[in-house]
């Protein structure tokens, strides 16, 4: 063993950071609950591949949620501090990892929303789209945004039902797990939520196609 | 003509289950079908539906979370473990140990 690393000599920087990138490497092809079985066990290299792997999909989520980006990116960084500090909080026969992340990131958006309205930022303007627009752009245009502008006015269970259901790809099952609520009450949301929208986007429909018939 | 409780109903369903008619329950399918296979209006609704629902799908597509967000997610995290290592040690200046929200009591109940 001594000679072994009398011939190896003292690790150098290059050679830990080598190691690290292998140890990465390694771990990338882990399923997520293997990940966080490390992570509980301190190893960050696989946290750092959770954070890697979610940060997108989480903070799409909470962008979906919230109105502005200043308060998706401090609750994203809120949900993902959290999954360290309560790591141990975790079981893997307990929930799926991203049901439980998802919950994390849901329930402090709801915690965000709550806030009064004085510790938010102000509603700031929709950023304007200055690309040139042909009629039937324009059309989509503004019934994509008659709908998002009926979607940020749903009530929050039902906005948060509606991200993970079209926007992550989950079921009413999975919908309902990351919610705490029974199949039937998620489903129950997702469907106010479609009747309110579908009120304003039938009428946006009817409104944007005549003034197209109109030019 | 098509009796308007028939749309009524239909228009029911579509909010409930959603345009994708693979989705439905078998038993509600087969009167639906009929409908859809008879009444143009039916047909309207569902297409109606499917477009809005393709544009939820697409609402706010392609979103980035901002340049530097992950680095400050490890920092805090190298923070917090710090901070477990040696409890004793100084002050946590960003909050990063009770979340950058206040770390409400109740809400770290519900985690």
């Amino acid at each position: 063993m001594a000679e072994l690393s009398a011939l190896c000599g003292p690790p150098s920087s290059s050679r830990i950071a080598g190691l690290r990138v292998h140890e990465e490497t390694m771990l990338e092809a882990e399923s997520d609950e293997a990940l966080m079985l490390a992570v509980q066990d301190g190893n960050v290299q696989a946290y750092r591949l959770i954070v890697r792997r979610y940060l997108k999909r989480i903070y799409a989520v909470a962008r979906r949620i919230l109105p502005h980006d200043a308060d998706a990116e401090d609750v994203v960084q809120d949900t993902f501090l959290r999954v360290w500090s309560h790591r141990h909080n975790w079981s893997p026969g307990a929930a799926r990892f991203t049901t439980w992340l998802h919950r994390i990131a849901i329930n402090r958006c709801i915690d965000y929303r709550r806030r009064p309205l004085e510790d938010r930022l102000d509603d700031a303007a929709e950023p304007v789209d200055e690309r040139p627009q042909t009629d039937q752009s324009i059309h989509d245009r503004q019934l994509h945004a008659a709908l998002a502008k009926a979607r940020r006015r749903l009530p929050t269970s039902q906005q948060i039902a509606l991200a993970l259901y079209y926007n992550e790809g989950m079921t009413g099952v999975e919908v309902a797990a990351v919610m705490g609520l029974s199949q039937s009450a998620a489903e129950a949301l997702l469907k106010r939520a479609r009747q309110q929208l579908r009120v304003v986007f039938a009428r946006s429909a009817i409104r944007a196609q005549d003034a197209f018939d109109d030019r | 003509m098509i009796d308007d409780g028939l749309h009524v109903a239909f228009e029911d369903l579509l909010c409930q289950y959603g345009a994708d008619l693979r989705a439905w329950p078998k038993d509600r399918l087969t009167p639906v079908l009929a409908l859809l296979r008879s009444s143009h209006a039916a047909r309207q609704r569902l297409r109606l539906m499917r477009r809005m629902e393709a544009m939820l799908e697409t609402d706010m597509d392609g979103i980035e979370p901002p340049a530097g967000l992950e680095e400050r997610i490890l920092s805090g995290m190298l923070r917090l473990r710090e901070r477990e290592t040696d409890p004793t040690g100084p002050p946590d200046p960003d909050g990063a140990l009770a979340g950058r929200m206040g770390g409400h009591t109740a809400v770290r109940s519900r985690i």
